[in-house]
């Protein structure tokens, strides 16, 4: 769990400019930012333990995905590669040779049925979008040793501990 | 009588423009101590808020009637913990975390056992939408020694949820990142000078 609810109150102290500083944390271990930008975030993160937190994280998910690319790319045969692009486009341009007639009465098709479309468009209401359904969801659930399971009944998440069933 | 009238407006007036609490990013969440029972009892109208989630419930669980125990509304910052006491001297401590991409609140739970040790019997992170309830239960209400039937269901509701803050426009590309610094301008070129007449 990556809450600790005793540094709640330390945290709040300094919260105020995170939002301005989280989008900009991966820029700046990029090195991307301009003087005065980098100024702000490094001020922050110093000064904020949280964002000082998600720095270090961001910066350990790189460094993370880094050295996988680079096992894979050092590893991974590509030669094959070059033949198999080049033999999927020559299939690619013989279909659409053999196709070019059917694609005119598509494209003839398409036309007629976006004119219909239009019209009906321009002459009924527009269709309401339906929301999407929100549901509540168990991200992570630690039963310290108890037994216990989590359930999802519609929009409601139920987690069930049973009570003195710990070892 | 005018001059007090006018007195009252400015109180008034600086009241609402001084209030803080307006502008504070807070998520407002309930939590709710319910006892569900096995035996068909009438349900408690002050459950009428989540009488919905209580059907959810009551579709994979026998339980039958709910009674309201005990609730409390905290508007929470984030990283703030709000606490309740529970029957049989627990208590659970909730505490709101961030935003999801999706809209949601992303809470922390932990559910603490009976007085005088307190240990954390359970901890949970989880997400939920505004008006939505997540439901922990399976304790039994009251000690051990009762028998009651009766089980506590605690229920977390999130009431409101902050609206995302703004990011304006010239602070992000569409790919996320700042726009780049301007670059200076080149020196002005000179003025050209007037052909000479010969």
């Amino acid at each position: 769990m990556g809450y600790d609810p005793s540094r709640a109150r330390e945290v709040d102290l300094v919260k105020v400019g995170c939002s301005e500083v989280i989008p900009l944390l991966g820029a700046w271990l990029d090195r991307e930012l301009g003087s005065a930008d980098s100024a702000r975030v490094e001020g922050h993160v110093m000064e904020c333990p949280a964002c000082s937190d998600r720095m270090a994280l961001f910066a350990a998910q790189g460094e993370a995905l880094r050295v996988s690319m680079k096992t894979r790319v050092d590893t991974e045969d590509l030669s094959a590669l070059t033949r198999a692009v080049l033999a999927k486009a020559e299939v690619r341009r013989r279909r659409r040779l053999v196709r070019r007639p059917v694609a005119a009465a598509m494209a003839v098709a398409a036309a007629l049925a976006g004119v219909t479309l239009g019209m009906r468009t321009l002459w009924s209401p527009p269709l309401e979008v339906e929301a999407p359904v929100r549901v509540a969801s168990i991200d992570e659930v630690d039963f310290r040793g108890e037994q216990g399971f989590v359930l999802q009944a519609g929009r409601t998440s139920i987690i069930w501990l049973r009570e003195g069933t710990a070892r | 009588m005018i001059p007090l009238l006018i007195l009252a407006a400015g109180i008034v007036g600086v009241g609402t423009a001084a209030d803080p609490a307006a502008d504070v990013p807070v998520v407002r969440a309930t939590i709710r101590a319910v006892a569900a029972t096995r035996n068909e009892a009438p349900n408690d109208p002050r459950l009428s808020p989540i009488a919905s989630s209580l059907d959810d419930f009551g579709k994979d669980f026998r339980y039958r009637g709910y009674r309201l125990v005990g609730a409390e509304s905290f508007a929470l910052g984030w990283r703030i913990s709000g606490e309740m006491e529970l029957p049989g001297r627990r208590s659970v401590t909730i505490a709101p975390l961030h935003l999801t991409p999706d809209g949601r609140v992303k809470m922390h739970l932990m559910l603490h056992g009976a007085h005088p040790e307190h240990a954390t019997k359970m901890e949970t992170d989880f997400s939920l939408p505004e008006g939505a309830t997540v439901f922990v239960g399976g304790m039994r209400l009251g000690d051990a020694t009762s028998d009651s039937g009766e089980v506590l269901l605690v229920g977390v509701t999130i009431d409101r949820i902050p609206a995302r803050p703004p990011i304006r426009a010239t602070d992000l590309n569409a790919n996320g990142r700042p726009p780049p610094e301007e670059p200076a301008l080149p020196p002005a070129a000179p003025a050209p000078r007037p052909a000479r007449v010969k």
